[in-house]
C-alpha cells in the first residue's frame, strides 16, 4: 500500500492503494465515481477515457502510481452544479446517447479536443473519437453534438 | 492483481539501482499500455515494477542537425506532433500516428514499443528503414547499438533485463531523399497491423536511386530490413518496370519468410501492393526520377 495523490474534477485527493491498482478501479472502486465505464478492459473500446493533464487516456491501462502529482478529469468533473456542461446538452438535444455507455467517454474524448481545437474540422472530430467505440449510434448524432458543441451550444 | 513492490525513481541512475537489484524479477513500467494488459492476464508476473513516469533525462526531443535524438518515454502523441520529427523524419511521425488510438498515443512510449517488440509494432519498420541506433544503460556502464541488431523474435530482443533504453538516435536523411510509410490494417484506428511498410530512398543527381533503405513489420517474426530489394533498386531509375520488379521481389522475400503460414499468400500479396505503391508514391513526389 502507498499513498498516492493527484487532483481529480479539481480536488486535491490522496488514496491509500496498492500503486499497481488501475486508475480505473481507483476511480470506480475507491472514489465512487462510477460515471467511468468499463468496457473491454484492454484499451479497444474507450469507454474508461478519462481525461489526464487534460489529455484523454484510457483509464484501464494506468496504474494509479502512474498519475501521482498529475491532475485527472471523470465525466462528473464537467458540470457545474446542476448546469451540464454545454457537451453534454448537445449530447442530449442532437440524440446522441442511446444506450449511453460510450458517452462519458466519448464526451472527454470531445472535450480534450475542444479544449485544443476550438473550430475543429469534421475529420477532426471524427479522429479525436477514433478510440471511442460505439454500438448504437453509428456516429452521425455523435459527431454532429460536437459539432453544435463547437458552435457555441444548442441551435 | 498480486501485490507488486512498486518504485517510482527520478532520475536514470536511480532507476538503474532499482532494476540491478532483481532484474529477473522487475517489469519496467514505460506508458503501460501493453505491460497493464499483460499484468492482468498473468502473462507477466514481475516482484517488482520500476515506473519511469517521472524520471527526468528520458524524455524530449533534440536535434543537432545531423541527427534526432528522442528520448526514451516520448510518447506517440508527442512524436506525431513534433515539429522537429514532422519535417526531418515525416514516416515516423506517421507510423507514431497510426498507432492505437489518440488515448493510446497519449501514453504509450517509443521506448516501450521498441521494448515489446511487437512483431506488428508500428513505429519498428520506420525506425529501421531511418538507420535508428539505441542508446542503453545499466548500471555497469552503457552501450550504443543499431535497432535492427536487437530484434531476435516475437516479443524477444538482445537487451539485458538490467538495461534501460534511454534514446533513440535517428540520423537525419541527407541529400535528395524521399520517404514512404504504408500501414494496411483491418481498420484505421486501433488496427493491429497486417504489414506495415517503411521506404527511405536517396536519389543520385542522374536520377536514379542512390541508396534504398527498405523495412516491413507484421510480415516474419521481427520486423527486418529487406536488403534483397534494396540492393535490386540501387542504380536503377524508378521506371515502372523497375517499380513492377522490386514488388516481385518483395513477395519472394515475404512469402519465404511466412513459408506455409495461412496468412503467406495474402501478406505476400499486400507487401507488393504495398512496395509498388510507396515507390509510385516517391517516384510522383520527386517528379522525373
Amino acid at each position: 500500500m502507498k499513498k498516492i495523490s493527484f487532483t481529480i474534477n479539481g480536488l486535491a485527493t490522496e488514496v491509500k492503494v496498492d500503486p499497481s491498482m488501475r486508475l480505473l478501479d481507483v476511480i470506480r472502486d475507491v472514489l465512487n465515481l462510477t460515471g467511468t465505464k468499463e468496457g473491454c478492459g484492454e484499451g479497444e473500446c474507450g469507454a474508461c477515457t478519462v481525461l489526464v493533464d487534460g489529455k484523454p487516456v484510457d483509464s484501464c491501462l494506468v496504474l494509479i502510481g502512474q498519475v501521482q502529482g498529475r491532475s485527472i478529469t471523470t465525466i462528473e468533473g464537467l458540470s457545474k452544479g446542476k448546469e451540464l456542461h454545454p457537451l453534454q446538452k448537445a449530447f442530449i438535444e442532437e440524440g446522441a446517447i442511446q444506450c449511453g455507455y460510450c458517452t462519458p467517454g466519448m464526451i472527454l474524448s470531445a472535450k480534450a479536443l475542444l479544449d485544443e481545437n476550438p473550430n475543429p474540422t469534421e475529420e477532426d472530430i471524427r479522429r479525436s473519437i477514433s478510440g471511442n467505440l460505439c454500438r448504437c449510434t453509428g456516429y452521425q448524432k455523435i459527431v454532429r453534438a460536437i459539432q453544435v458543441a463547437s458552435r457555441g451550444g444548442i441551435r | 492483481m498480486q501485490a507488486i513492490e512498486y518504485f517510482q525513481p527520478s532520475t536514470v541512475s536511480e532507476a538503474l539501482a532499482f532494476l540491478s537489484h532483481s532484474p529477473a524479477k522487475t517489469k519496467i513500467l514505460a506508458g503501460g499500455t501493453d505491460l497493464v494488459i499483460q499484468l492482468r492476464e498473468r502473462a507477466v508476473e514481475p516482484d517488482f515494477i520500476v515506473d519511469l513516469a517521472n524520471v527526468k533525462g528520458l524524455r524530449g526531443i533534440e536535434s543537432d542537425g545531423r541527427s534526432i535524438t528522442i528520448g526514451s518515454m516520448v510518447t506517440f502523441s508527442e512524436l506525431e506532433q513534433n515539429p522537429l520529427v514532422l519535417k526531418c523524419l515525416p514516416i515516423l511521425a506517421q507510423a507514431a500516428a497510426s498507432v492505437g488510438s489518440p488515448q493510446i498515443r497519449n501514453m504509450a512510449t517509443i521506448g516501450g514499443n521498441i521494448a515489446n517488440a511487437a512483431t506488428a509494432a508500428d513505429s519498428i519498420p520506420a525506425l529501421l528503414a531511418l538507420d535508428a541506433k539505441l542508446s542503453l544503460v545499466s548500471a555497469g556502464g552503457s552501450r550504443e547499438l543499431a535497432l535492427e541488431d536487437i530484434l531476435v523474435g516475437v516479443n524477444r530482443t538482445t537487451i539485458e533485463p538490467k538495461e534501460l533504453i534511454t534514446k533513440i538516435i535517428v540520423p537525419i536523411p541527407q541529400g535528395k531523399t524521399f520517404s514512404s510509410f504504408i500501414k494496411i490494417g483491418r481498420r484505421k484506428a486501433l488496427a493491429i497491423a497486417r504489414l506495415n511498410l517503411s521506404l527511405v530512398v536517396k536519389m543520385a543527381t542522374n536520377q536514379t536511386v542512390e541508396k534504398a533503405n527498405l523495412a516491413v513489420g507484421a510480415v516474419g517474426t521481427t520486423a527486418y530490413r529487406v536488403r534483397e530489394v534494396e540492393e535490386f533498386l540501387q542504380g536503377k531509375q524508378l521506371t515502372d518496370e523497375a517499380i513492377a520488379d522490386a514488388g516481385g521481389k518483395i513477395l519472394e522475400v515475404v512469402a519465404a519468410k511466412l513459408g506455409s503460414r495461412p496468412t503467406a499468400p495474402y501478406k505476400k500479396k499486400i507487401a507488393k501492393g504495398a512496395l509498388i505503391k510507396a515507390l509510385q508514391a516517391i517516384k510522383d513526389e520527386c517528379g522525373g526520377c
